[in-house]
């Protein structure tokens, strides 16, 4: 084949056309000014209240929807949302809520207490797949109507809607009126009107999120995106491109409209934590939440000697920890566990490792909530240490099986382990071999009790010791360590149902006394923080340890700006 | 000509279904569990998850289903970002912004790359032509995420010239596209500069000049011809390490392209989107090379594919 010039010409036109129009296609255009930029790191799965676990998608959420009651990051509590009041019986076990008649979807309807049930069923009906239904278990009946749910496979609508309708004679949730909603539980429940705040209890609106498929209500999985999602919250979703950016702009038609004071927020997932802190730097985002370790060390730096005033590095209500193995050797020794947790020094840890001047954790609850004061801790015994590792039959080391720990690819668990492995063999004289495995596949020996020791974290959801104490019962979901200790069971079991606050602090303590003074399946390294860079004139950010941000309560001032 | 590209088409089929074939395979064998978060989720959850993704049926039936989706380009909802098709809503949107920075980018270091190849070799062995032999050996020599993050650090920090990432304005494709056309410019310089070493003094260009063809002429349409070989098999091989290469790219600039994709559904065991992905490439790949081989043909008469 031979080409001559012209038609060569003709090609390469052409060829280069085609490029140039794909990348033509692929930019943006006239995009109006955003008042706020924020970004929180990567992506969100998704935006479906009952379907999220993660605390992004929450934060999110919390803009698109409001629940019964919303969380004030001001005072770590609830205030009223959808409900204007509420009411809680003598026994604890009733509580009823009274809507605001104001309250309306994006589409103008109003939002009525059968909008909570059908949410609430929603999330804990088997086919949503909710991660996170046993939020909903205080309700009474709620095990019960879940498993109702399961096995429809197959079934009729009508077959269906009947066995769905009998399931919710028994449960707790009742529809008074439009405006009424009635919830009983199964114990009086401390903290309910915390849950109430979590994002699986916000509403959806049925007619967005089903539609019909063959004669029968399927769920629409991209309900979510925008031009299809009905809201109630203070924010619409205008656009989301998934990995490029997300639009949030006041909702019209969100019953407290005047006090939302940022009529358009941004929000860029952005994967890598240094190029979110450059744009920052630049110029380019006004409000970050991922802040690289190493930039966090030298702004912490510079926040404290004054140097700038947009830097907040706060605690979190999380703790960092390792988990032993109970039920294999060295770790089934309750004596040689208490070696390594008495000869770790932590502070060491956080003062070269974490370096953000974190607080040592000697408990496994964090010290956030108000009305609970747990145990001290052992504090770091390293003569008790040696003793200890040589009544179990290893003096000075001798004879210690080798041990591994285990943790998740990080540059920080990396060093963390590292010092950790270099203390116990100072102090101890053990050798302990470093494992470094990727994410999932430290779940799944972590998962299957297939390690020694293993690095982990845990963040909790609402401001409540249960939250941390309950995961450790015998054989429980996330407990992960073998460990099995009848007395601690039943103390949870106990604390669960007491109305008293002074009594429920009372036996959270005695058990977390066994967890972490007495047993140690555990060893808590330290309590998490989180940093963020917010620029000094957006207004109204309030850390708090559950690190929920609410949009509609910033504001922007800029100096210079007329009142 | 026409025989030889459907041949090369029909055997499309084959190649994809083997590549489709050990994808699944490998999936299936590896360690880690699609649905595994830190905070364990409930049996009856997991189980109901398992029933939407196929996971709980047996081998040949989720090998067939998921191809089914897969050539009907219906999709399955991806098991991670649950609010979206893998490939109407993923793959769609992100390999148009890929494919943009992955043809400007080849764009880039072809254009450069021969020029660049092209006047060291008729300036040989001069100082300009040292420096750029050092230049293009920098250029294969460090790893695309050293340059991107140098790239990043200098323009958009401390000189602050251009966006640190992001995409949607034409000033936001420099960067990312430079980073990702080091490699094969200075691969494509190095190429050329020795091809044209080689084609110059032969007879045919000499007796061009001889007949008093223009200099730019003898070198740009006769040299280039002939040298442009070796280029242009590079140019398959480039386009893959381009496209597959951009995942470091695309997250140091958070582009939202494929490549981020393709190494996050693994990570994250998000199987309809690692197939989604894998089909893609392979694709892609099977494409840009037929591409190449139809253009040999072109560009030099004594090629005949029958």
């Amino acid at each position: 084949m031979h080409l001559s010039p012209w038609r060569g010409l003709l090609v390469a036109i052409i060829a280069l056309l085609i490029p140039l129009a794909i990348v033509l296609a692929s930019l943006e255009y006239g995009s109006a000014e955003a008042e706020l930029r924020f970004s929180q790191g990567p992506e969100v799965p998704t935006l479906d209240p009952q379907k999220m676990q993660d605390v992004s998608g929450g934060r999110l959420a919390g803009a698109l929807f409001e629940g019964l009651l919303v969380f004030d990051p001001a005072t770590s509590q609830p205030r009223p949302g959808v409900a204007e009041r509420w009411e809680i019986s003598p026994d604890g076990l009733v509580y009823t809520f009274g809507l605001r008649k104001t309250a309306r979807w994006s589409d103008g309807s109003p939002v009525t207490a059968s909008d909570f049930l059908y949410s609430w069923c929603r999330a804990l009906d088997v086919r949503t797949a909710s991660p996170y239904n046993y939020m909903l278990h205080p309700i009474k009946g709620s095990k019960q109507y879940a498993k109702a749910t399961e096995g429809l496979e197959g079934k009729t609508a009508r077959q269906i809607a009947e066995r769905l309708s009998e399931a919710r004679k028994g449960l707790g949730i009742l529809v008074v009126s439009p405006t009424e909603l009635r919830v009983t539980l199964k114990q009086p429940t401390r903290s309910f009107l915390d849950l109430v705040t979590f994002q699986t209890y916000l509403p959806v609106k049925r007619e967005c999120v089903e539609r019909m498929v063959d004669g029968r209500p399927a769920e629409d999985p991209a309900w979510t995106h925008p031009g299809k999602i009905i809201s109630n919250g203070p924010y619409l979703l205008e656009v989301w491109k998934l990995k490029w950016k997300m639009r949030l702009v006041r909702n019209p038609f969100y019953w407290n409209r005047d006090k939302v004071k940022i009529g358009v927020i941004e929000v860029y997932p952005i994967e890598d934590a240094n190029t979110a802190y450059i744009q920052y730097e630049q110029g380019l985002l006004d409000f970050i939440t991922t802040v690289p370790p190493l930039a966090a060390e030298k702004l912490f730096k510079q926040q404290k000697q004054g140097r700038r005033d947009d830097f907040y590095c706060d605690e979190q209500f999380g703790t960092y920890y390792y988990r032993f193995n109970c039920t294999k050797r060295p770790f089934d020794d309750l004596r040689v566990r208490k070696a390594l947790a008495l000869a770790l020094d932590k502070q060491e840890l956080v003062d070269k490792v974490g370096r953000l001047n974190q607080r040592v954790a000697k408990a496994f609850v964090p010290p956030h909530i108000g009305w609970y004061k747990g145990p001290r801790g052992l504090d770091r015994d390293p003569e008790l240490a040696r003793r200890l590792l040589a009544e179990a039959g290893y003096p000075g080391g001798e004879g210690f099986p080798e041990v591994s720990l285990l943790y998740n690819t990080s540059e920080s668990h990396k060093n963390m382990a590292e010092l950790a492995q270099e203390q116990w063999k100072r102090e101890l004289g053990i050798n302990v071999k470093l494992t470094n495995l990727e994410w999932k596949v430290y779940l799944q020996k972590v998962t299957n009790l297939d390690y020694q020791i293993a690095r982990a974290g845990w963040i909790g959801d609402y401001l409540d010791p249960n939250t941390f104490l309950d995961m450790f019962v015998t054989d429980g979901g996330n407990n992960n360590t073998g460990w099995s200790n009848a007395e601690y069971d039943r103390l949870i079991k106990e604390a669960a149902g007491q109305g008293d606050t002074a009594r429920q602090a009372e036996i959270f303590r005695r058990a977390e006394t066994i967890l972490v003074e007495q047993e140690l399946p555990i060893l808590p390294v330290y309590v998490y923080k989180t940093s963020s860079l917010i620029r000094p004139w957006v207004k109204g950010f309030h850390p708090n340890p559950i690190n929920r941000i609410m949009f509609n309560d910033l504001w922007i001032e800029r100096p210079g700006d007329r009142r | 000509m026409t025989r030889f590209v459907i041949n090369r088409l029909l055997w499309f089929v084959p190649t994809l279904l083997a590549i489709y074939t050990v994808s699944f395979a490998l999936m299936q064998a590896a360690p880690g569990k699609p649905f595994q978060t830190e905070k364990n989720i409930s049996p009856e959850v997991r189980k109901q998850l398992e029933h939407e993704y196929y996971l709980d049926r047996s081998w040949p039936a989720a090998y067939l289903l998921t191809l089914r989706d897969l050539v009907t380009l219906r999709g399955q909802q991806s098991m991670y970002y649950r609010d979206w098709n893998t490939i109407r809503d993923i793959l769609g949107p992100s390999f148009i912004v890929s494919l943009a920075l992955g043809l400007l980018a080849l764009a880039i270091s072809i254009v450069v790359g021969l020029l660049v190849g092209i006047f060291s070799a008729l300036r040989r062995y001069s100082a300009m032509d040292h420096v750029v032999t050092g230049l293009t050996l920098l250029g294969i020599s460090l790893p695309s995420f050293v340059i991107a993050s140098l790239l990043l650090m200098v323009c958009g920090f401390w000189l602050a010239i251009l966006p640190a990432g992001g995409w949607g304005s034409w000033r936001q494709l420099i960067l990312p596209s430079l980073a990702l056309a080091a490699f094969p410019a200075a691969y494509i310089a190095r190429l050329t500069r020795n091809s044209m070493l080689d084609v110059l003094p032969t007879d045919y260009i000499r007796a061009a000049y001889c007949k008093g063809l223009s200099g730019r002429r003898v070198i740009f349409v006769h040299g280039l011809k002939n040298a442009f070989l070796p280029v242009l098999s590079y140019i398959g091989p480039a386009a893959a390490g381009i496209f597959t290469g951009s995942f470091v790219v695309e997250k140091i600039f958070s582009i939202p392209g494929v490549g981020f994709h393709f190494v996050t559904s693994a990570t994250n065991r998000d199987h309809p989107l690692i197939l989604a992905c894998v089909m893609l490439y392979a694709t892609l790949l099977l494409v840009m090379n037929l591409l190449v081989d139809i253009g040999y043909a072109a560009l030099d008469p004594r090629i005949r594919y029958d």
